[in-house]
């Protein structure tokens, strides 16, 4: 199976137990719900998806090299 | 004729029990645009500084925007604002729910309420025209009771109502304005003010629709809008798991408001998150015409807390406020303390606020059981919570006094407990600390209303390249949610004119700008397309800095400055544990940025606009209003 690589900064509570910033192996046409998968993050304590500095959606196809942010819903209530 | 608007004020004088409409005009329109613009213009005009906001001279507004019931997703909010009965000074509440729309297909845009009648009353308003009914039968009823009582009176199920329950009767200075029992104008104290008033509902219906000047570009909109919301990561959290889904991250990131904003942490954040939530959950929600659909009904089959899902669902700030607040960790007794503040007409967050601050008074001695006829109020015990609710709403023993508020309560109490008493401009706080968010702390500090959580940018959504949602405000440096530094000022300042956009045209911030479904592009489009109006993001913006500095000119007159604009103690002080152990907002540091935030404003030193800055606004004739 092919793999790419994607760079993928995490913040907040996210980072517990994981890290702020690195490069994640993933197959080749995966998509942001298969990074949260690898990462084991629940969908749940996603609340922002950034794909190369544009809105990402869970259902985004990624292409080696690209800049995953994530964040956790932590704004406003 | 106006497309998205009717272009019609309904003036309404209890007193005389009159009422008239005024139509200002679409030059008056495109200046205030909106909600918190069109009160800040009537509370300045007609309403004199120093007046006691319980009395017949205090202004009372009902308001929605220009575009409120254009047939998007969130645009459905409108404000209720008049002189606060618990801050004393600028004082507005927002809600979704039915009502806004309603009250624009009923034929005015906003109502300006002034006087007190005779006996209770209620006003009727239907396609244009208004009664004055007896509201003698419902007094005294709770909100869900009273919504009964009004549909079955005027024969109609489908009439949106905004209520008063037993607290604003009763004057308690945080009651809050119901509608439909499930959404509220739930600060400042707007229920009081009705109570004031005998005014015991507003009641609205209508059978036309708002058109809109390109209906085909709004429906093309709405059905992109729609789309997006379905895919959008944060939109996807609200419709999945409603607001309690902030729970779990506010508690990693360790800005959970815990025992009086003591700590960030809570032990028992498990058992209150939206895993949790599925134990009382009974359906979603929604308001008008939304699809995020992230309210929540609740219900339980318990002797002790039963749940009745006609009386409304927690969301975040009162989990937070009646649950880590005060150290409880029991969801079901939130539950049943959210559902007897809303029965009763009381704001939640000050209820929340009030319990911490007591129990924090008990623990420190200053308050004992001498002072509550025996009844122990420790931290974490959730029958406690509900019994003061009890206390506060029929105003007995101490409860007689926290129902003026947790300033004024501290001030009557003494023996040291203002030391625990945490407002800011006399207003208790919505459940984010500051010390986590700092773009919030400035926010609570410069707001109007006091502190106000949905006024201010949460800067935890802008880290890294997530700025990117801020590209098309000119802002692109990634956003440090801990500093306090100029970058912070720049941010903040064209943040908070970013989510005024929402406030000021009455759509919620959970489907907007700047980081929800909707896009500054499609915002500014779908305006243009309801209102028919060549307009642009730079004009709205200004018309939500006219509105902040209206509201701030209005606080000034009443006697607020510089002082006024801060944090509470507890935010200067070293969080004890969790991930931001040690961290504290440097109270020099922070006064700089106030400072820094009037000069990019235009104000001057003792945070007054200049005589420019009205020039800039269009509101010189605003210049003599200034003390």
């Amino acid at each position: 199976m092919m793999t790419m690589r994607v760079l993928v900064s995490l913040y907040s509570g996210l980072r517990s137990d994981r890290f702020a910033e690195a490069e994640v192996e993933l197959p080749e046409g995966a998509a942001v719900a298969d990074l949260l998968d690898k990462l084991q993050i629940p969908l749940q304590d996603v609340g922002i998806v950034v794909v190369n500095t544009r809105s990402g959606t869970f259902q985004q196809k990624l292409q080696a090299d690209d800049r995953i942010t994530l964040i956790p819903p932590i704004g406003g209530g | 004729m106006p497309f998205g608007y009717n272009g019609k004020i309904l003036h309404v004088d209890l007193t005389r029990q009159e009422w008239r409409v005024e139509e200002p005009g679409e030059k008056w329109y495109r200046t205030y645009m909106g909600g918190s613009a069109f009160a800040s213009y009537y509370l300045l005009k007609l309403l004199k500084p120093g007046v006691n906001p319980l009395s017949p001279e205090n202004v009372l507004i009902f308001a929605c925007s220009v575009v409120t019931g254009a047939p998007i997703s969130g645009w459905n909010r409108y404000t209720v604002a008049a002189k606060s009965p618990l801050t004393h000074a600028f004082g507005e509440s927002e809600a979704a729910g039915y009502f806004g729309p309603e009250l624009k297909f009923a034929g005015f845009d906003a109502i300006v309420i002034r006087g007190r009648a005779a006996k209770p009353t209620y006003l009727f308003i239907k396609d244009g025209e208004v009664q004055f009914r007896d509201a003698e039968d419902v007094w005294g009823l709770d909100n869900f009771e009273t919504l009964l009582r009004i549909q079955e009176e005027v024969g109609d199920k489908r009439v949106r109502v905004a209520s008063i329950g037993p607290a604003g009767e009763r004057l308690i200075r945080f009651a809050n304005v119901s509608n439909d029992v499930e959404h509220f104008n739930g600060r400042t104290g707007m229920g009081a003010v009705l109570g004031s008033k005998n005014l015991k509902a507003v009641a609205v219906r209508g059978a036309k629709r708002m058109e809109s000047a390109e209906p085909e570009k709004v429906r093309e909109i709405a059905r992109w809008h729609n789309a997006r919301i379905k895919t959008h990561p944060p939109n996807v959290g609200l419709t999945r798991f409603g607001t309690p889904g902030l729970v779990k991250g506010l508690n990693a990131a360790g800005i959970l408001p815990t025992r009086n904003f003591r700590e960030g942490v809570f032990e028992g954040a498990d058992k209150l998150n939206a895993d949790a939530y599925a134990s009382i959950l009974h359906s979603s929600g929604t308001c008008w015409n939304c699809a995020v659909k992230c309210k929540r009904r609740v219900a339980l089959d318990d002797e002790k807390y039963p749940l009745n899902p006609k009386w409304g669902g927690p969301e975040y700030e009162t989990i937070a406020a009646l649950g880590s607040m005060i150290g409880n960790d029991n969801l079901p007794a939130v539950a049943r303390g959210n559902q007897l503040c809303n029965l009763y007409g009381m704001d939640t967050i000050t209820m929340g606020n009030i319990t911490a601050f007591v129990m924090e008074c008990f623990e420190n001695g200053i308050l004992t059981e001498k002072d509550t006829g025996g009844r122990k109020l420790d931290f974490g015990d959730p029958d406690a919570m509900l019994w003061l609710i009890e206390e506060v709403v029929h105003r007995r023993g101490i409860g007689d006094i926290l129902a003026e508020g947790v300033k004024t309560a501290s001030e009557r109490i003494g023996r040291g407990s203002e030391q625990f008493a945490f407002t800011i401009k006399g207003n208790d706080l919505p459940l984010h600390d500051g010390r986590g968010k700092t773009g919030v702390a400035l926010g609570y500090a410069l707001s109007s209303t006091g502190a106000d959580h949905v006024e201010t940018p949460h800067d935890v959504n802008f880290q890294g390249d997530a700025v990117a949602k801020l590209y098309a405000l000119g802002l692109l440096d990634p956003v440090e949610p801990l500093k306090t530094d100029s970058a912070k000022v720049r941010f903040f300042a064209l943040g908070q004119k970013a989510w005024g956009v929402n406030n000021l045209l009455s759509i919620c911030n959970f489907t907007s700008v700047p980081f929800h479904a909707m896009t500054f592009h499609n915002l500014v489009e779908a305006v243009r397309a309801v209102t028919g109006w060549d307009t642009s993001l730079y004009e709205i913006m200004l018309a939500v800095e006219r509105s902040m500095v209206m509201s701030r000119i209005f606080n000034l007159r009443e006697g607020l400055g510089p002082e006024d604009d801060r944090v509470i103690r507890r935010w200067h002080e070293a969080m004890p544990g969790g991930p931001l152990q040690g961290r504290k907002i440097d109270e020099q540091e922070f006064r700089r940025a106030v400072e820094l935030f009037y000069e990019l404003s235009g104000w001057d030193t003792r945070g007054r606009p200049t005589f420019g800055k009205l020039v800039e606004l269009n509101l010189e004739w605003l210049q003599s209003e200034m003390p």
